[in-house]
């Protein structure tokens, strides 16, 4: 027997010993069963959308004459070097890249500014500052877009007056769409990321290198350049790589601000040729616009881990220094005022004032009407009803419940079971593994990768039909792209938790599962309730992921609003801007008062 | 015993039977009699057997036209406004799947209809049987059930009664320059295949040309249409997504120098809801617009075929009064059906206003005027 201990001898006590080892603690497989599970659904939807590239599909069959399912390298040719090349494809990715790098320009003084003054100031009111600069998150990201319209639009597109317009000032096309009103719309809603990330790194920094500085007679002005602003640049890389990554996938500003005066993006692009009928067009700007997005966010990823020896944080309590600001303290409360105002009261007020009226800006009191709220018909949208009263409306609402809440349930369980796993795994190349691949659904932009769903699931393959038309779709699609930010939850939390309490449990015989869900949710309880209302927030609010994937059946708020857009009914689709908002920030109040956690502390640390 | 007890069963049946029928027979009493072999009451009764239709149409009509058709026969519809090319993404996608959701649909796109879907088997053509004497042969396949005049429209307060162009040429003029609104082409099939269809008609344009500027045409792309086309996309014409809107930005009041726009002629109807001020081109030449068709068709696999069939009866008999008579604008082809009194004409008087499509022409074009569009008409 002691003899055969070489070679294939050793092999099967090995496999004995790991086989109960394994029942024990079946982490190992389980880990290995999901990183499996997710790099298939990133990957292979990718890979369909790889080949769409490359193959004909019907709608293109008949506009360009092959046949369905002939490989072709026609629609690359169409979309990088054809004489429409610069139309369809390099006019919108310059235009996404001069936008997205001016939303940078202005989100990230603005967000680093307003950090400074909340963390390192004693600005009054400072408190009240940081939890209402959560609220832009709350808000879906084009809100700023259906106010501005409501606000500034002009003639060009006809249609009802805006606010402007009623008020007798006609706004040139120039500050009524396009490239202007969508930088300033992305700002005002990405800057509140800039502002959490600095925020958090500014708390972050062990002031004991300020103390070290001060002790040796550096003054506030030298600490701040030679100190504080070196150890904030990884924030600062990562908000930029940030804001540059939303920019690329967001379809809702850049459509409702962009696409009357032909200013096209990356998203509007890729939408338009979906929807032209050209998916080919379509597939080769969605791999792009992926491929683009990765390798942003895949730069994020490596700089963070570059830049692992800036972690600062030490466990020592130390003084908290509060600069005074003396006399500047009335211009600066000025100014964090008014970003409060601007990004949050000034959008959803224009929103209700319009919905409380026939015509934008004209405040006579025969203008005034509760109509587009609780009237059983309008004239001015044959077959429509006032919001409290309208089926589609109702209808949509309870699709967006009933996705978000199971995409957000799926996400949290999930969220967590990742964090305990990439914890608790003994080996440890399995739990890096897992925790990149949990990442990697963040690494694609919203509207392409809905773009290379729809491309995989929309067909049967094998034992599963097809998804197309199927809440089942939309739930699937927004659970795997919020995973990361309740795999990030859950890997912090569980971080926190010791092993203890799971020994005993397993010495007093608990079984895997058992130690699971008798000790590790409950502790847990604060991480799984933060890893469900995030996803929940994102997934109300969710329209990009959306927009390609809805159909009549499946309708959501998200997408009944661009659908009242098209239609021209501005204030029904500003009342469902409004539900939605309203939705959200109700469902988010109860939960945190039933769970007793606070919302921001969660966002800033899955920001 | 036996015998007497399948007697009474049998009698209660015929009498429950009849009792049906003559009930069904009052609901529709003045129906023609009927060609052999297609029985209205059957379809009546196996349509209301099958439960909800989903249907898909272009126009937001779609909405009082199926609470009428419940009302008439009390089988519900879920009627959805959607645009041509989501209407053909989700017929292909559905049907390549297996997993048909909608029913009928209202589509405007003829040239995709019958270059892909009718020949490869995603839609089918359902003419009625018994209403085949009253629409006319060309109307029936496909199933036309709707015609709509998309002219030239212009605002009267700021011109006057008469019309401020009398010619197609006009709109390459600098006059006109960016005051021209139309639905987005790369978006509205229909305008595709109006744009083709003037580009395969060089001798049309050619003439009307010299009858309105006395001088021979200087062709310098392939013939007079494609020629027209480029003056026409180059002179900065404002693309909208919905004849509405083109509507609401040509007739508003209070405008000293509004816009033309091309739009569908039931958009007038808003003059008097919306105290617009449109009025047509009378008399431009060589054509005031197109003839648009809305064509009525079942799904392959739909999945409540009979009451497919029993709604696109009703659209083509009595159900089209919401587009043709209590709005103006609007043509039933069926030649028994009452019009609006505000039309300016009857179908007859329209169709020699206007030009008509020709699908086939149409699709074998369709990617290149896309393209000349996006080269001369979108690029600044």
């Amino acid at each position: 027997m002691i003899r055969a201990a070489s070679g294939a001898g050793r092999l099967v006590p090995r496999l004995r010993m790991w086989l109960c080892a394994v029942r024990s603690d079946p982490s190992p497989i389980a880990a290995a069963l999901l990183a499996a599970a997710l790099v298939w659904l990133v990957l292979a939807p990718i890979g369909s959308m790889l080949i769409d590239t490359v193959r004909v599909q019907v709608r293109d069959s008949a506009t360009t004459g092959l046949r369905t399912g002939e490989w072709t390298l026609s629609f690359l040719q169409r979309t990088f070097t054809s004489r429409v090349s610069g139309v369809l494809f390099w006019t919108p990715l310059a235009n996404t890249i001069v936008v997205a790098a001016l939303v940078s320009l202005i989100a990230l003084p603005l967000g680093a500014g307003l950090a400074w003054l909340t963390v390192r100031t004693d600005l009054p009111g400072r408190r009240i500052l940081s939890s209402v600069m959560v609220v832009p998150y709350m808000l879906p990201s084009w809100t700023f877009a259906v106010a501005w319209l409501t606000l500034l639009k002009n003639r060009r597109l006809g249609g009802l007056p805006s606010f402007a317009e009623s008020f007798g000032f006609a706004p040139p096309d120039w500050l009524a769409y396009g490239a202007l009103p969508i930088v300033i719309c992305e700002a005002l809603h990405l800057f509140p990321f800039a502002f959490l990330l600095f925020g958090n790194a500014l708390r972050s920094v062990d002031t004991q290198l300020e103390e070290s500085a001060r002790v040796l007679g550096a003054s506030g002005g030298v600490i701040a350049r030679r100190i504080i602003l070196p150890l904030l640049r990884p924030a600062l890389l990562s908000a930029f790589l940030l804001i540059f990554s939303r920019v690329l996938g967001s379809f809702g500003t850049p459509y409702i601000l962009g696409s009357g005066v032909k200013f096209m993006m990356l998203p509007t692009a890729l939408y338009g040729s979906f929807k032209i009928g050209s998916p080919g067009v379509a597939a080769v700007i969605a791999t792009v616009t992926i491929a683009l997005g990765i390798s942003l966010l895949a730069l994020d990823v490596f700089f963070v881990r570059e830049f692992k020896r800036f972690v600062t944080m030490g466990g020592k309590g130390s003084l908290r220094r509060a600069a005074p600001l003396g006399g500047l303290r009335a211009p600066a409360m000025l100014t964090a005022g008014a970003a409060c105002l601007i990004t949050t009261l000034l959008p959803l007020a224009s929103l209700l004032a319009s919905t409380l009226m026939h015509r934008p800006g004209v405040f006579r009191l025969d203008n005034f009407t509760l109509d587009y709220w609780i009237a059983a018909a309008i004239p001015a949208m044959p077959g429509q009803r006032g919001l409290f009263l309208n089926a589609d409306i109702a209808a949509s609402a309870w699709n967006s419940l009933r996705i978000a809440c199971a995409a957000a349930v799926i996400c949290g369980l999930v969220g967590l079971f990742v964090g305990y796993l990439v914890v608790r795994l003994p080996s440890t190349r399995l739990g890096v593994f897992l925790r990149q691949v949990s990442f990697l659904p963040y690494l694609v932009p919203s509207i392409g990768f809905a773009a290379a769903c729809l491309s995989f699931f929309a067909v049967a393959r094998g034992p599963v039909p097809s998804l197309y038309g199927t809440m089942t779709l939309l739930v699937l699609v927004m659970a795997v792209k919020y995973l990361p930010f309740a795999s990030r939850s859950g890997i912090s939390a569980m971080m926190q938790m010791g092993g203890e309490p799971e020994e005993a449990a397993r010495v007093c015989g608990a079984g895997w599962l058992r130690r699971l869900a008798r000790i590790v949710v409950p502790i847990q309880k604060h991480a799984l309730v933060a890893g469900i209302v995030l996803p929940f927030i994102s997934g109300m609010k969710e329209q990009s992921l959306v927009i390609m994937l809805a159909t009549p059946g499946t309708e959501v708020l998200t997408t009944q609003v661009l659908r009242f857009v098209d239609y021209g009914y501005s204030q029904l689709a500003n009342a469902v801007v409004l539900a939605i908002v309203g939705i959200v920030f109700a469902f988010t109040f109860i939960l945190e008062k039933l769970t007793g956690s606070n919302l921001a502390s969660g966002v800033s640390g899955t920001g | 015993m036996k015998k007497l007890v399948l007697c009474v069963v049998a009698a209660f049946a015929l009498m429950a039977g009849g009792a049906k029928e003559s009930a069904a027979q009052k609901e529709a009493p003045k129906q023609p009699a009927a060609p052999a072999g297609f029985d209205l009451e059957q379809l009546v009764r196996e349509a209301r057997k099958e439960g909800q239709l989903v249907a898909y149409f272009t126009s937001s009509r779609i909405k009082d036209v199926g609470d009428n058709f419940e009302k008439k026969y009390g089988i519900k519809v879920k009627g959805t406004k959607m645009a041509d090319p989501e209407q053909a993404e989700r017929v292909i996608r559905e049907v390549d799947s297996r997993n048909v959701q909608v029913d009928v649909i209202g589509f405007e796109d003829g040239p995709l209809l019958e270059g892909k879907l009718l020949p490869e088997g995603y839609l089918v053509n359902w003419m009625p049987p018994d209403l085949a004497d009253q629409i006319p042969k060309d109307d029936q396949n496909p199933l036309v059930f709707l015609w709509q005049p998309r002219i030239f429209g212009y605002n009267f307060e700021a011109f006057g009664d008469k019309p401020p162009m009398t010619n197609v040429w006009e709109m390459t003029e600098a006059r006109w320059k960016g005051k021209i609104l139309v639905r987005d082409p790369a978006q509205t099939p229909a305008n595709l295949a109006f744009f083709a269809t003037i580009a395969s008609n060089p001798a049309l344009m050619e003439k009307a040309y010299a009858d309105h500027t006395k001088r021979k045409l200087e062709v310098k792309e392939a013939n007079a249409g494609w020629e027209f086309l480029k003056r026409f996309f180059q002179n900065d014409v404002v693309t909208i997504p919905s004849d509405g809107d083109i509507g609401d930005a040509v007739g508003a009041a209070g405008q000293k120098d509004a816009p033309v726009g091309f739009y569908t002629l039931t958009k007038q109807r808003d003059n008097k809801t919306k105290d617009l001020k449109l009025a047509t081109m009378k008399g431009m030449q060589p054509f005031m617009g197109y003839a648009l068709p809305t064509y009525a068709l079942m799904i392959k696999g739909a999945p409540h075929p009979n009451a497919a069939k029993l709604f696109i009866r009703y659209i083509l008999s009595d159900g089209h009064q919401p587009w043709t008579v209590r709005d103006m604008g609007a043509f039933s082809p069926n030649v028994k059906a009452a019009t609006n009194p505000e039309n300016e004409g009857s179908w007859a008087d329209w169709s020699g206003r206007l030009l008509k499509l020709d699908n086939k022409v149409a699709l074998k074009l369709r990617q290149e005027i896309l393209d000349f569009w996006l080269q001369h008409g979108v690029k600044k």
